[in-house]
């Protein structure tokens, strides 16, 4: 009985260890999708100057994963222009899709989210580079430390797992 | 949805609320200026609404909701002092910036009025027999800002183009048809091809070589290229009726590009239109051949 419950133990820090390793990942792809959905708002509004209105419906198209979220998110706010202001329609579009991420990532799309609409194309174009810049980096860093945080989790998991135990038995 | 509501629609829920009384008070323009109260201009002039003072802040909201948080995409009419949204005109003011001696935009914008388009069916009746009555002669329509030329303009395509008249729209702004999407917001009759989004200019040309118009309408023609593409369309067989800013014959002429056109006889009539109290007044005249 014993052996089994500290088999039980092993495994569910194990676990613990490996879904952190995923959320590590989703993080990842999530900052990736955010990244290429980025590229294409720039090359949009440096190619054919659409609006905000057009462009985040054109992102909820072609986006995936926690882009498609966001654009889906800002089109569906849309309406309350107005009411609110862009800024803090974007704030909450990015709140409700961008959960999981860094807050280093998520005061860089606010910081966006100050440029967007507001200034001449080319502003907002340099405005959406910068931040794609930066994103990138911090992408470009998880993904380097990742292979190192993987190991870092699964062994902790496993070794307070063998830890408690061992002291179980 | 009429013009009031369409300019109710772009306040935020206090203002809108509050502006809501005039409703059935004839508005004709909502004006808000930073650190002042918003008013509504009624014919009998401004009234205040609401007394918290307008900021910044607000004027910037219904900019956003008027470009659709896009004001990259209305610079072109923003270069022209106004922004348009759904037929509304919404004059813009503020601290310009310039590069390369040409328009750029505002730094502060500190005041905003924006005008109720009005859809007056039937006005105009007489003087449209007059000028209709042997097949459509040239039209001018001219009067000061505010007294109703686009109204005007409106109404007499509609009414050509029930007559039977093909009539082609260069509504640069949006404001003869207010289109919403492809369906015009205001009834320019059954003969009417809007063009919108281009320059009057080109859009006059697009209308001639491709729609076969009787009839080409533009509004506020006042800018040297709109007058020149007036003069090209003159001798091309097809009837002109357009809209300028002026209180008759003798004021055009005080304007060089006009001048010339009516010394041309580009123009067989000339209907003026003034505010007269509480309505507007229409005096037709004929100045060409």
């Amino acid at each position: 009985m014993k052996a089994a419950g500290a088999a039980a133990l092993f495994f569910a820090f194990l676990y613990g260890g490996i879904c952190a390793v995923r959320e590590k990942r989703a993080k990842i792809r999530g900052l990736h999708e955010i990244c290429s959905a980025l590229e294409i708002l720039y090359g949009e509004l440096d190619a054919r100057d659409p609006s905000i209105r057009e462009l985040s419906r054109i992102l909820c198209e072609r986006g995936t994963g926690t882009a498609k979220q966001l654009f889906s998110c800002l089109h569906a706010l849309l309406p309350l222009l107005g009411e609110e202001s862009f800024s803090s329609l974007w704030a909450r579009a990015v709140y409700a899709s961008c959960r999981d991420q860094d807050r280093a990532v998520i005061d860089e799309l606010l910081e966006l989210g100050n440029a967007l609409g507001r200034y001449d194309t080319r502003t907002q174009t340099r405005a959406i580079r910068s931040c794609l810049d930066r994103l990138c980096r911090l992408r470009d860093e998880m993904e380097q430390a990742f292979p190192g945080d993987r190991k870092l989790w699964v062994g902790l998991g496993a070794a307070v797992g063998a830890l408690t135990a061992v002291m179980l038995i | 949805m009429d013009g009031w509501q369409r300019a109710l629609d772009l306040l935020p829920g206090e203002w809108r609320q509050a502006a809501c009384r005039y409703t059935l008070k004839n508005p004709e323009e909502i004006r808000l200026r930073v650190g002042k109260r918003a008013t509504v201009l009624l014919p009998e002039g401004e009234h205040p609404f609401l007394e918290d003072p307008v900021s910044e802040e607000l004027l910037f909201r219904v900019l956003e909701k008027a470009t659709g948080a896009s004001l990259h995409t209305a610079a072109p009419a923003l270069a022209d002092g106004f922004v348009s949204y759904r037929g509304l005109r919404i004059g813009v003011c503020g601290t310009a910036v310039m590069r390369q001696q040409c328009f750029f935009g505002y730094r502060n914008v500190s005041s905003l009025a924006v005008r109720i388009p009005k859809e007056c069916i039937g006005i105009c009746r007489k003087e449209l027999g007059v000028i209709a009555k042997d097949g459509f002669q040239n039209t001018l329509i001219v009067g000061r800002p505010g007294d109703g030329k686009t109204t005007v303009l409106r109404e007499l395509i509609r009414a050509l183009s029930e007559i039977g008249y093909r009539i082609g729209v260069s509504d640069e702004r949006n404001e003869l048809a207010a289109s919403d999407g492809a369906l015009a917001q205001f009834d320019l009759g059954a003969h009417s091809d809007v063009i919108t989004g281009v320059p009057k200019v080109d859009g006059a040309m697009m209308l001639l070589r491709g729609m076969n118009p009787q009839i080409l309408a533009m509004d506020e023609v006042s800018r040297q290229c709109d007058l020149d593409a007036v003069s090209q369309i003159f001798g091309c067989g097809v009837g002109l009726l357009v809209s300028a800013h002026g209180t008759g014959s003798e004021d055009l002429k005080k304007r060089e590009g006009y001048r010339s056109l009516l010394e041309q006889g580009m123009f067989t009539w000339l209907l003026r239109v003034s505010r007269t109290g509480y309505g507007r007044s229409y005096e037709l005249e004929r100045i060409g051949p």
